[in-house]
């Protein structure tokens, strides 16, 4: 074989050659090689050619200067490597450090040549834990001529290369291996195997020996969790006729055997006779949490066809007991409930022995499923409902969006009952409609509870959130332009959260008026706006505050944030920042255009912070440098020309760290 | 194609909008007030015993938020580093006012010292996450594991049948499946008020990682970080602090790139919208530029015919980890601000205000703990997390694979993805390099 290897290494190095891989590239001196050392990286990088992988792993010396370069090579190898690989790779796999590299690759190449020569060398490795690595590597790649190799270890006194054999056996070789993964004293050490087996043969439809597999592990002498795990495997794959053991394990006392249960019966398929036994459990147990959490198991079956069963029994457990079970009950509803369980939920609701209860009853009606029947029951509610029935039905209208309630729900924002009012003052701001402003601003103002005003506040801006820009905005200008000063500094918020063109111009008028309180929320505000939409706009509103105004740093900093945040093309992104540069008065300004081009690592961003490196102002230069660096890790060598001032920073910068960083760039340029 | 999800806001997320239970909002939902002590004590029988792996920054948030659950007892932290135990100790210990929580470097001498302890946060590096939950399912445990989940297509599968194997309760940190504003995105969709579904976009980062080694520094002490247990499953390289201070990012051997980093979330909200969460999209391509320079936005489309576009750029400024719904009929955008847009007036009328910012895993915390002890699947669970990651995956692939300049940008080539075989389909150079780009050994003694 090492011949055969010799003469592709001949027929290779003209290819070699040809690549200019240095086949005594390792014979460099230590400085030398820093310096040609990336030269080579680069090459391999830019290289399928596995010749050329090979030159660079092929000499022995492995200091760490030569091993950096080397995995590079390595690297290559488990993506492009072949059977002519083989050997060089395999004769390496014992040597610290670089043989787990040997492996890296061989694991990948395809072939069975690979899996040859690793069965073949398992015979002569010394250490066990590269063995075991051996052996892992046969069992990803599933060659079923490596099983006998696989087998040969089970008995090997380390348990590492045991557990790795006990792996590639499992994986390699398929029904033959059944005997031995189901022997009575199995090794704990073997059962993960065991598993990998099971599931390889049930996904070739050998269920029959994938159940014999689990049974045995069911019982066998290995961890706790282990054999919980195989008995849910083993129902699960018994299906229906697994229902003995799912009852089995709901009813037995171990809270282990009974989480089992638990979970088995949520994955088990839809069916009558799996929810029957369900229930048949849940009529013996007398402990609340487990009956609890079987309520909750059938509910989250979401097994329709078992719905006139189990709806029945679970309406029962919602009308009286532990709290504990009815909430499961009602929440299960929300899976298989239908409008025939409406009228327990809203008693549910309504009832005053549990809040805990009344609201998960509330949350419940809110998500159960059916539309036409469910809301127009709630409709009725709101108007022939007692004033709990009716705070119930408000907040069902809000979540459920029952828009044809909406003009009865408005009218309870006037109601005599503060109850009733302040359910409606919640509801509001999900369900108001443009004409219905008027009415949430008249309330926000005449608020006299700083809570109320706040909840009013949260209503308008909800409401603005849903409702068309510009007229929404009309709609609060109204109110806005009347108003005193502290109302129109909290209702200045309103007009970030409209966004759109009439929201903006309000605020650019703000920015300049008289009151400073309003200007000063005004320009706060512009340095916060969230629409993309109104990029352009608020640019040129920044851009005037930065050059007139004693707003002039807020107005900058408002303007690059928009460059920092917002989409933009590259160049408008470069002229944003030239601006905001040109404009600043101060270097806190300045420095902000750095964070920009950091944020959006290109050739062109690298080259404008290279601008600056060259600045009067000592902060602006190191920030120069930090970014330069900062962008150049991050692109990849090829793409930039900064040698130069990446070379200017290695000389200047006294900043180690960075020196550090810009001579590794400067290595790969 | 998969069952509708719940896009309705869950029981957990009703009650804290309910003014009246307010007061009552981290009661665990599971029991009620009169099983519940009257201290509030939780009986034995409904404590969750936790335990925690590799927890720092993200992790100690995520820890927060359990402990203030009063149905979980933090009792064992697990952990390379000493400083980092030390300070869960701490953490934990201040809490319960107690000096209980005990300290492992080693995950195995965890779970043995522990074996009443019903689950885990894992919250280590992405390098593992795969392993650390198949050790965890393994050892009986269920498991609240931050995303990543993996860093190759078969590891995503692998941390699915570990969990489905021994039976146990997962969740991915993919906490948005449990935030209003995601959920009422992907409902407009399932109701049908954006028209056929035509393009989920996914927010994403740039995908590029690298290979290279920081340079070698002095080994610390085993006790205070255990540099082989830390690179675990990854290749070796010389130890170099940066690694276990954040410095692993963007490094191939531990990292996934940007694409893992936010599809994990925001392609896996694309899934869910597209009820596509038992299945992925069939082929991907990478984009260039007018220049011929490779961009970060990769595209792939779905058997249903619905593209998918992975991207950095073009957000209307939402919050991180945005998502965007196209159909024939408008269109939905929203991300980590809690707000959401949409193309017209009359979707407006669908929206709800969001006051709050759309981040926190409390929800999702508490969908987990209820699920461990209802032994139902949680919203994230290993299956759709999988999926979600593979699509992730076969995007990066795509982008590895081609080159970084193109003179004639038509140029670029497609992979076609077989989501049953989990297979790349054909047979070219490209086809076989990407099949074997599904996969990367493990170090011994670690197989998945």
């Amino acid at each position: 074989m090492k011949q055969i290897f010799n003469l592709i290494l001949v027929l290779l190095f003209p290819v070699c050659a040809a690549f200019a891989q240095d086949p005594d590239w390792y014979k460099l001196s230590d400085d030398a090689l820093n310096s040609k050392g990336a030269e080579i990286i680069r090459k391999l990088l830019n290289s399928t050619n596995e010749a050329e992988m090979l030159v660079i792993v092929k000499p022995s010396t492995n200091d760490d200067l030569r091993l950096r370069i080397k995995i590079y090579a390595y690297k290559r190898l488990a993506i492009y490597g072949t059977k002519a690989a083989v050997p060089v790779l395999v004769e390496k796999l014992e040597i610290p450090k670089e043989g787990f590299y040997a492996r890296y690759a061989l694991e990948s190449i395809p072939g069975k040549e690979v899996d040859a020569a690793l069965c073949e060398i398992t015979g002569s490795v010394k250490k066990p834990e590269v063995l075991a690595g051996i052996l892992t590597t046969l069992g990803v790649r599933t060659n079923p001529e490596s099983a006998v190799t696989a087998k040969s270890f089970l008995t090997h006194a380390d348990p590492n290369v045991k557990q790795s054999a006990a792996y590639a056996y499992a994986s390699t070789a398929g029904i033959a291996a059944v005997d031995f993964f189901t022997q009575k004293q199995l090794d704990s050490l073997f059962a993960d195997s065991a598993f990998l087996l099971a599931e390889i043969l049930a996904s070739k439809g050998d269920m029959a020996n994938a159940l014999k597999i689990y049974d045995t592990l069911s019982v066998a002498g290995i961890k706790p969790y282990q054999k919980e795990a195989a008995l849910a495997q083993s129902i699960l794959a018994r299906g229906e006729k697994g229902i003995d053991l799912l009852v089995a394990q709901l009813s037995s006392e171990l809270p282990a055997n009974f989480d089992v249960g638990l979970k088995v019966a949520r994955e088990l398929p839809a069916g009558v006779a799996v929810t029957k036994s369900m229930l048949a459990v849940l009529d013996k147990q007398t402990d609340s949490i487990r009956k609890a959490k079987l309520i909750r198991s059938i509910g989250d079956r979401k097994d329709n066809e078992s719905k006139k069963i189990s709806v029945p029994v679970l309406s029962e457990f919602v009308k009286s007991g532990d709290e504990t079970v009815r909430i499961a009950a009602i929440e299960s509803f929300k899976n298989i409930g239908d409008s025939s369980v409406l009228p327990i939920l809203i008693d549910a609701a309504k009832q005053k022995e549990s809040a805990k209860v009344a609201q998960v009853a509330l949350w419940t009606l809110q998500n159960m499923p059916g539309k036409d029947d469910v809301n127009t029951a709630i409709g009725e509610l709101l108007v022939k409902g007692d004033k709990a029935a009716r705070i119930i039905a408000i907040n069902l209208i809000k979540e459920r969006r029952i828009t044809s309630a909406y003009p009865i729900l408005n009218k309870s924002l006037i109601d005599p009952d503060a109850g009733i009012v302040a359910a409606a003052t919640d509801a509001i701001g999900q369900t108001a409609g443009l004409d219905d402003l008027p009415l949430i601003l008249d309330l926000f103002i005449k608020a006299q509870k700083q809570e109320d005003s706040d909840k009013y506040l949260v209503a308008l801006k909800s409401a603005c959130t849903r409702l068309p820009q510009n007229a929404a905005a009309a709609k609060v200008f109204d109110v806005f332009e009347k108003s005193p000063v502290p109302v129109k500094v909290k209702l200045l918020e309103v007009f970030n959260v409209i966004g759109g063109k009439k929201s903006v111009e309000i605020v650019e008028r703000c920015a300049w008026e008289d009151a400073v309180e309003v200007q000063n929320k005004a320009t706060e505000i512009l340095g916060k706006w969230v629409s993309q939409n109104d990029i352009e706009l608020i640019a040129a509103v920044c851009l005037k505050l930065a050059k007139d105004s004693k707003y002039k740093n807020r107005g900058l900093r408002g303007y690059i944030r928009l460059a920092r945040q917002f989409s933009m093309k590259e160049e408008d992104r470069l002229k944003f920042c030239q601006n905001v540069y040109d404009l600043a008065s101060r270097d806190e300004e300045r420095l902000l255009i750095f964070d920009v081009y950091v944020r959006y690592p290109s050739p062109k961003m690298l080259d404008a912070a290279a601008k600056y490196f060259d600045s009067d102002s000592e902060k602006v230069r190191e920030k120069a440098a930090e970014t330069i660096v900062a962008i150049a890790e991050k692109l990849p060598a090829k793409s930039h020309k900064a040698a130069s001032v990446i070379k200017r920073i290695i000389d200047e910068s006294k900043n180690e760290t960075l020196k550090e960083k810009a001579k590794r760039i400067f290595e790969k340029q | 194609m998969s069952k509708k999800s719940n896009v309705s806001l869950n029981r957990r997320q009703f009650l804290q909008h309910t003014v009246t239970l307010a007061a009552t909002a981290t009661v665990p939902l599971y029991i009620s007030g009169k099983v519940l002590g009257k201290d509030g004590a939780v009986p034995p029988s409904e404590l969750i015993l936790l335990g925690g792996l590799g927890i720092n920054s993200r992790g100690g948030h995520d820890l927060s938020v359990f402990m203030n659950n009063p149905d979980v007892r933090f009792i064992s932290i697990c952990d390379v580093r000493k400083d980092r135990r030390e300070a869960v100790k701490r953490q934990a210990d201040k809490k319960y006012r107690n000096n209980d929580c005990t300290m492992f470097r080693d995950m195995f001498e965890f779970y043995e010292a522990n074996p009443s302890m019903n689950a885990v946060l894992i919250a280590t590096g992405d390098r593992w996450h795969t392993m650390a939950t198949i050790v965890a399912a393994k050892a009986g445990k269920d498991v609240y594991c931050e995303k990543p989940l993996s860093l190759t297509i078969q590891e995503s599968r692998a941390v699915e049948k570990a969990v489905n194997r021994y039976g146990r309760i997962f969740q991915a940190g993919t906490q948005r499946r449990n935030i209003g504003n995601f959920q009422l995105a992907a409902k407009l969709v399932h109701d049908g008020k954006l028209g056929k579904l035509t393009e989920v976009h996914a927010n994403t980062l740039n995908p590029y990682v690298t290979h290279d080694w920081l340079p070698a520094q002095p080994e610390p002490h085993r006790d205070d970080v255990d540099w082989e247990l830390w690179l675990g499953p990854c290749p070796w390289r010389p130890y170099n602090r940066r690694y276990i201070t954040g410095g692993w990012r963007d490094h191939y051997d531990f990292h996934g790139g940007g694409i893992l980093e936010w599809g994990t979330h925001t392609v896996d909200l694309c899934q869910w919208a597209n009820q596509s969460d038992e299945t992925v999209p069939i082929e991907y391509w990478a984009t260039y530029n007018k220049n011929g320079d490779k961009t970060s936005r990769v595209e792939a489309i779905y058997a249903n015919g619905v593209k998918l576009v992975c991207r950095q750029d073009g957000w209307i400024g939402l919050g991180t980890c945005s998502a965007r719904y196209v159909g024939e009929e408008g269109w939905v955008e929203t991300g980590d601000s809690g707000r959401m847009e949409v193309s017209s007036d009359s979707l407006r009328k669908e929206l709800k205000y969001f006051g709050m910012p759309g981040t926190s895993p409390d929800n999702h915390i508490r969908e987990f703990l209820d699920c461990v002890k209802s032994r139902k699947k949680p919203a994230s669970n290993a299956d759709v997390a999988a999926n979600a990651h593979i699509a992730s995956h076969c995007a990066k692939i795509v982008w590895d694979l081609n080159p970084a300049k193109l003179s004639d940008t038509s140029k670029f080539f497609s992979l076609k993805f077989d989501p049953v075989k989990e297979e790349f389909v054909g047979d070219n150079e490209e086809t076989r390099a990407a099949n074997r780009l599904r996969t990367r050994a493990m170090r011994d003694p670690w197989r998945c």
